[in-house]
């Protein structure tokens, strides 16, 4: 009871320290804020990106992706962010890929963006696939208690606006909606999924050959060629065979290979905000043992006093650090606070601005995120605190009560 | 101190209320409605009309000391808290979240309504247990 009676007094001593020096505590506050968001802010970028490349290479499941020269930007931008691009060969080089040694499954998929104003002002893209050799689309339906689609019909990724048994328009033509994809965090969730016959209806239309290329073939274009590799089989000595051996105009790539670029950036990303939060964790606990040491100097008088009140040393250093962890405490909380709604507020700017696909702000991955930056926050204020609190310690009980004489 | 108390309140109210009214027609633009009026487009308009209101009381509390109180600071954060409704949910916007509504006007509608509604809660907090002048 008595240590509780103490206890309470200590703690009340150090808050009374805080709120009556509203300025020095604000500007104390201020410098764990800054460090404390800035973690936050960009801890939770790079764990958003790090989890959309996994979710996106876990999700494509296929080895190799070939892809027509010059287009794999708008593979890789479609596969990651569900941007849109139309882009096509010839599928008779489907014929000299599947010459590779190594190959246990492939199948042809055709990339075609929808023009603008259409699907609630913005294109979205469009995949075909075949439904005979698919193996990357067909899995998706099981998940949805679908077996296949018929000619005609489509599914839609979750972020597509369109509800199932609703119609969708694509250069004029109305596609009934039969299917929606389950929420995968991945570009795939823009994109709207039919089969090779029904995308002909696009191909042959009017408002496709007007608006885009008169000249197609229908019957022979496609847009990439997946692969799923043998057991065992060397993805970089097949990608290479594809694209150097045939003499046509494919470029392969392994499915890491493809995310490489991003996986570069990501890099980085992860380099800059390393540097960024370890130059603002030394500005903060340089600038915090300024403030501490300064004040403290200042205080001797005050310490003094509850020296010659009965108040051990101890009791002094604890005081210093209560002071020390409400400051954290309160930076830190608010750093979480104001990131975490601004990053939910403008999620979708944000995610257009830096060109990941989502932000993670799911409670489980964010619940650590949380707690680590409480926790650096709270640290580095002790850490900042700990000069001053042990001067304090060591210093002769006369020297305070004499105070700044 | 409770002066300026008054004059935050009422300033908060005038520069947030000015955003709200002219931001999503100037600063942070909602969809274009060059080919057809979208639902955002009346949510902003709405939002205008709040705007006013708020600068309204704002300029109000800055004339009259007396509207300077715990219940005007309540009712100007009950009206930046019900503004968020009016973008998500009793009007909307478009349902594509890459349109220009969704990605930019709302979230900061959102932005500036929970930054006067704390504001105008912090103020009524620290009104508590004063009186009136």
């Amino acid at each position: 009871m008595n240590n509780n009676r103490k206890l309470m007094s200590i703690f009340g001593i150090a808050k009374r320290n805080i709120s009556n020096r509203k300025i020095r505590s604000g500007i104390m506050i201020a410098f764990v804020f800054i460090l404390a968001s800035s973690l936050y802010i960009s801890s939770l970028l790079i764990n958003s990106m790090n989890l959309g490349l996994e979710k996106t290479i876990g999700r494509i499941g296929a080895d190799l992706i070939v892809v027509p020269q010059e287009y794999e930007n708008n593979m890789r931008s479609s596969l990651f962010l569900g941007e849109c691009s139309t882009f096509y060969t010839d599928r008779s080089y489907m014929d000299k890929v599947a010459e590779t040694e190594g190959i246990q499954q492939m199948t042809p998929q055709l990339y075609i963006a929808s023009l603008e104003a259409e699907c609630c002002g913005l294109p979205t893209q469009i995949i075909a696939f075949d439904p005979e050799t698919d193996f990357i689309v067909t899995p998706w339906l099981q998940d949805i208690n679908k077996k296949e689609i018929n000619y005609g019909e489509v599914i839609v990724g979750n972020g597509v606006v369109a509800d199932v048994g609703s119609t969708i328009k694509f250069f004029d033509i109305d596609f009934p909606v039969v299917g929606k994809l389950e929420n995968t965090q991945t570009g795939y969730d823009y994109c709207v999924f039919m089969r090779f016959d029904t995308s002909k209806i696009i191909l042959e239309s009017e408002r496709f050959k007007s608006l885009v290329d008169s000249t197609i073939d229908p019957d022979n274009v496609i847009s990439a060629i997946m692969i799923k590799a043998k057991n065992g089989a060397n993805l970089n000595t097949m990608a290479s065979r594809i694209t150097y051996t045939y003499k046509i105009p494919v470029k392969a790539f392994t499915t890491n290979g493809m995310f490489s670029a991003i996986s570069d950036n990501l890099d980085n990303l992860t380099s800059f905000s390393s540097i960024l939060v370890t130059i603002s964790f030394i500005l903060a606990v340089l600038a915090l043992i300024c403030i501490f040491t300064i004040t403290i100097n200042e205080r001797q008088h005050e310490f003094g006093v509850l020296i010659s009140l009965g108040a051990t040393q101890k009791q002094l250093v604890l005081i210093i650090v209560l002071e020390a962890v409400m400051i954290g405490l309160i930076g830190g909380v608010l750093a979480v606070i104001i990131s975490a709604v601004a990053s939910f507020i403008f999620n979708n700017a944000i995610t257009s601005a830096l060109e990941i696909p989502y932000l993670d702000n799911s409670p489980s991955d964010l619940i650590p995120l949380i707690l680590k930056t409480l926790l650096i926050a709270i640290g580095s204020s002790i850490l900042a605190s700990l000069y001053s609190a042990i001067r304090i310690g060591r210093a002769e009980p006369i020297t305070l009560i004499k105070g700044d004489e | 101190m409770n002066k300026t108390k008054g004059y935050v309140s009422a300033i908060a109210d005038i520069v947030l209320g000015l955003l709200l009214a002219i931001g999503p027609w100037t600063i942070f633009k909602t969809c274009s409605t060059a080919e057809k009026i979208m639902k955002c487009y009346y949510s902003c308009r709405a939002v205008l009309i709040i705007g006013i209101i708020l600068m309204v009381i704002g300029l109000i509390k800055l004339l009259f000391k007396k509207s300077q109180n715990m219940i005007t600071c309540i009712s100007s954060a009950v009206i930046f808290a019900l503004t968020i409704l009016i973008p998500s949910w009793a009007i909307g916007g478009c349902a594509n979240p890459a349109m220009a509504c969704q990605k930019v006007a709302f979230p900061c509608i959102y932005a500036i309504c929970v930054i006067g509604a704390v504001i105008q809660l912090i103020l009524a907090w620290k009104y508590r247990g004063c009186k009136d002048e």
